[in-house]
């Protein structure tokens, strides 16, 4: 079976969260750029998950080559990561400024000219932009279902008596569900899906050197007016959060609680 | 072909992938360091013993059945018990004077909450003989010491299946240690944060592990970066202790203010001073401890009560926001921590970087296992 | 001009997550100079006239209002057909597990652009391209994008974006149902196991009171329990409760949780970061408990508490029963 995990790498989002709580961020000259200080770059944390869910899927006995896919400007770092922790091939794809459909349909025509995948895992969103486009595109892209924000994933050998088919918990707001989606298809992958293992030592030295196989949109036959973006960033900009909190004490716990209560009472929002 | 440097026999004594020992005063830090392949010693010091027994059984519930340490002040080394009061009774006019005047110079209200370090079991042998009751209860797979004397304690811990570590700061300690029959000696250099000895670590640790036999040693005071990592390893450690590395991890609960000083001190912004705790201490230079060391500063008092004053004033500084007063114990390796990385990132960071000042020595490394 | 929002039957979307939704597409729809419309597909989960009347939408049309269920393919291609003949600009929907399949697939099935999390967009003064804001970083930031390619330009609201407000005059809505039988492709993907809410809902509820790490153990997620009983709301809890396995997921509220818009909520033990802040900045009135005076959460609390949350979870339930009580 063959696995390809989408991973992409991004600015740690709690180190930024940190900083934006502490009005410390900086933004460029041009805007829209993170001056990076601080922070550091990461695998998208759901990313990572995608990749602990592919790994469980090999240690549950599927025969499975997971491929780690990466588009971006230099995603070694990630890539080897991924390989520490598991993945068997690593595929860097550089491009720069591309939006979400662009990214999609790199990975796409990857999928495509390597011989395709039985499934694609992704994160269920990026850390960073927040779009969680990338997953569903792909499978539209590819022709193929789609189940997003699994926590749990399964190969069942005969669903739906047309040979093996997947079963995707996922994680809606509604609760969760489960379900049934034939093979090949995309899922994209949430934190509920638990710890992911961390990298076994001689796996992570030896991935210290691997060099990932580098594909170009060129060579997938893509060239520059393929892939202009149409989804632009123009500005980014620390949301302000002003305060006007009137802070409630007393005497003890006892006394602040009465007040409060007192306090609500009077707002019409609790009846005593 | 090579054997894998950075598989030691702390690793397999311990059952994990890298010989790394997070010491830190945050649960959350610890969870996120063993469930990266490593070790870690939480801090219990400063944790009454019903805080201890819940913060143990909140670590074991997201580490399974992974081992893990605790690190507590030995009932030897506290005094005997007192109150805060009466403790404060016996401060010197001169003293209170000094402090009065600091914190009229500077603003400093009284604090807003009790000051952290006035919890019982830092300040007396019952507590401190509580807190220990509840590590030998939950069977604590290490018991770590720094001050004090382990004598009574490696029988109860020995037959409960635990091992007992003990942090020196001298190749005297790491002997009386090693003839008592400690599991493993922390050398724990001059570079470290906060208490420390007066042994460089690159001169304390080879003269430990010269006379440890079989014991292993573990390298302190410095370790920030993968090449000291390696480095330990050069001179006779079996794994390292790191702490300083840890404040600015993302999982850290170690204030933002502090968190950015850190960040951005190096070797030279901290300062071994005795106005905190009355012992010798590595911290990040601050107002408080710049006026303990001008000329009309009277001398610090020993612990306790040197404490009581500082705390009282830090507690302030935290609850205020007074960023001045605020501090925090920092190695001299601060210099080398520049990011807020997760606990993961470290790690994996660390070994990286081991790996790459090996093969810059020897060559690539091509390891069976 | 049609700026056109679409819900769908899958959704279980609230009366308030429509009353949003229905406001940021007025709004955005007179911002265009555009004329409204609501499009549902599958059988519509309540009355969408009611709703278009009062919010000032001039024409509701429901696709296949006998479907139970808006199955995925279904959806996607319903919607693509219903592009290109219609010919919106721009096409918004709430954001949902639905809506981020359906959106995005028909986005590249039509090649669109597509952006989720929006807040606001704007035309840009060359007619044809867009300008929206969307958030990023979990919430902590805007992000300010250019579209081009469109239309349409597809569109998925970021939750509690827009304050709902209902239209200055109600409109008489065209209302029609349009049944488009769609040749028996099926759907590839099958739901096998439907999600069960026990309890009331908490994207429903009026009053919701939660429990963050401030609680300290799980053993006192009860009082939290015990308070929002008392109070006649719901239990929350932060995204790292339930990462502990303290408390279910149904039970989170946050950016990658629910999104939740009560009357009351009383954040126990919480710091504020974005993430939660981004489920709960909707809410009427925040009352913030919390034992650091610098947590972030008192920025966005109307009221605040500073304080150990066990203490005041424990003087709170006592208050109450004890006026319970006197009560009668």
């Amino acid at each position: 079976m063959r696995i390809v995990v989408c991973v992409k790498e991004v600015l740690d989002p709690d180190a930024v969260n940190a900083l934006v709580l502490t009005g410390q961020l900086s933004i460029g000259p041009d805007g829209k750029t993170i001056e990076e200080g601080a922070i550091t770059r990461v695998i998208n944390g759901y990313d990572e998950q995608a990749i602990e869910a592919a790994l469980r899927l090999r240690d549950a006995g599927v025969d499975c080559q997971i491929i780690a896919v990466s588009v971006g400007e230099d995603p070694i770092n990630v890539l080897r990561y991924a390989l520490a922790l598991g993945a068997d091939e690593i595929v860097s794809i550089p491009a720069r400024d591309l939006d979400c459909l662009g990214v999609a349909r790199v990975i796409a025509e990857y999928i495509r000219s390597s011989g395709g995948a039985d499934l694609v895992l992704c994160g269920r969103q990026a850390s960073d932009d927040d779009q969680g486009i990338v997953g569903p595109a792909l499978a539209e892209l590819l022709g193929i279902p789609v189940a997003l924000s699994a926590r749990a994933l399964s190969i069942e050998p005969d669903g739906a008596g047309d040979g093996p088919a997947l079963h995707v918990t996922v994680v809606t707001p509604y609760g969760e569900e489960v379900w049934e989606l034939p093979l090949p298809a995309v899922v994209t992958i949430t934190s509920e899906l638990g710890q992911p293992r961390y990298p076994p030592a001689a796996r992570a030295i030896k991935a210290r050197r691997a060099m990932p196989q580098v594909v170009t949109p060129e060579e997938l036959g893509l060239g520059p007016g393929d892939l202009e973006p149409r989804v632009v960033l123009e500005r980014l900009r620390v949301v302000q959060v002003e305060g006007h909190c009137q802070m409630i004490s007393g005497d003890g716990a006892d006394d602040t609680a009465a007040k409060l209560l007192e306090v609500l009472q009077r707002d019409g929002l609790v009846k005593l | 072909m090579a054997r894998n440097p950075l598989h030691t026999k702390l690793c397999d004594i311990l059952g994990i992938e890298y010989p790394i020992i997070a010491f830190t005063h945050c649960r959350d830090v610890v969870v996120a360091v063993i469930n990266a392949g490593a070790f870690s010693v939480y801090g219990g010091a400063p944790r009454t013993p019903d805080e201890l027994d819940a913060d143990i059984r909140w670590i074991r519930e997201r580490i399974g059945n992974k081992p893990f340490g605790v690190d507590l002040l030995l009932p030897a080394a506290s005094p005997p018990s007192a109150t805060i009061e009466e403790l404060k009774a016996q401060i010197p006019e001169t003293h209170k004077r000094f402090v009065a005047e600091i914190k009229r110079k500077y603003n400093i209200p009284d604090p807003k909450n009790e000051p952290e370090y006035y919890k019982l079991g830092w300040f007396s042998k019952e507590g401190t003989r509580r807190q220990l009751e509840v590590v030998l209860d939950h069977k604590v797979p290490v018991l770590a010491f720094g001050l004090g004397s382990p004598e009574w304690v490696l029988e109860p811990a020995r037959a409960r299946g635990m091992q007992v570590w003990g942090l020196v700061g001298s190749p005297k300690q790491a002997k009386r240690e090693l003839e008592l029959g400690v599991d493993a000696i922390i050398a724990q250099g001059y570079d470290a944060a906060g208490h420390t000895g007066y042994i460089g670590t690159f001169s304390l640790v080879p003269m430990v592990a010269a006379i440890a036999g079989d014991t292993p040693v573990i390298a302190a005071g410095g370790v920030t970066t993968g090449r000291h990592l390696a480095a330990a390893l050069c001179l006779g450690a079996v794994g390292v202790w790191t702490g300083t590395i840890w404040l600015t991890s993302r999982e850290s609960d170690v204030d933002m203010v502090i968190k950015q000083k850190l960040l951005a001190a190096t070797a030279e912004d901290l300062t071994h001073s005795r106005s905190v705790s009355g012992l010798p201490m590595r911290i990040l230079r601050n107002q408080w401890t710049k006026e303990w060391e001008s000329p009309e500063a009277p001398k610090p008092l020993p612990p306790p009560h040197q404490m009581i004053m500082a705390g009282e004033v830090m507690q302030a500084a935290r609850d205020y926001g007074i960023e001045d007063f605020m501090t925090e114990a920092a190695g001299q390796g601060v210099g080398f921590v520049t990011s807020i990385k997760p606990a993961r990132q470290i790690v994996f960071d660390l070994i990286a970087e081991a790996t790459e000042v090996f093969e810059q020595l020897v060559g690539e490394l091509t390891i069976t296992s | 001009m049609i700026a056109v929002a679409c819900t769908s039957a899958y959704e279980r979307l609230t009366g308030g997550d429509i009353e949003e939704l229905l406001t940021f597409l007025r709004q955005t729809a007179e911002g265009l100079g555009a004329e409204a419309r609501w499009l549902g597909l599958g059988r519509p989960p309540l009355d969408m006239r009611a709703f278009a009347r009062s919010y000032g939408i001039g024409r509701v049309e429901v696709l296949n209002p006998d479907d139970e269920d808006a199955g995925l393919d279904a959806s996607v291609e319903l919607l693509a057909r219903y592009c290109r003949s219609a010919s919106p600009f721009v096409l918004v929907f709430a954001s949902s597990w639905w809506s981020r399949i359906v959106a995005a697939r028909v986005a590249v099935r039509l090649q669109v652009p597509v952006l989720v999390n929006v807040q606001s967009v704007e035309r840009d003064e060359d007619g044809s391209t867009l300008r929206a804001r969307a958030l990023a970083f979990g919430g902590s930031l805007t992000a300010d994008y250019r579209l081009r390619g469109g239309p349409p330009y597809l569109l998925l609201t970021a939750p509690t974006a827009t304050i709902p407000q209902a239209a200055p005059l109600p409109s008489e809505p065209e209302y029609q149902e349009v049944h488009i039988p769609l040749d028996g492709t099926g759907e590839r993907a099958r739901r096998i196991q439907v999600a069960e809410t026990s309890g009331p809902r908490l994207d429903e509820a009026q009053v919701i009171v939660a429990g963050g790490r401030g609680l300290g153990s799980p053993d006192n997620y009860p009082l939290i329990q015990e308070l929002a009983r008392l109070l006649g709301g719901v239990p929350a809890a932060s995204r790292p409760l339930v990462d502990a396995g303290w408390v279910d997921a149904s039970h989170q509220v946050g950016l990658t949780g629910k999104v939740v818009k009560p009357l009351l909520y009383i954040a126990v033990g919480i710091s504020g970061a974005s993430q939660h802040m981004a489920g709960c900045s909707g809410a009427r009135t925040i009352v913030a408990i919390n034992k650091d005076s610098g947590a972030p959460i008192f920025r966005y609390a109307k009221y605040g508490v500073v304080g150990d949350a066990v203490e005041l979870l424990d003087a709170l339930i006592r208050r109450l029963k004890e006026a319970k009580k006197e009560a009668g």
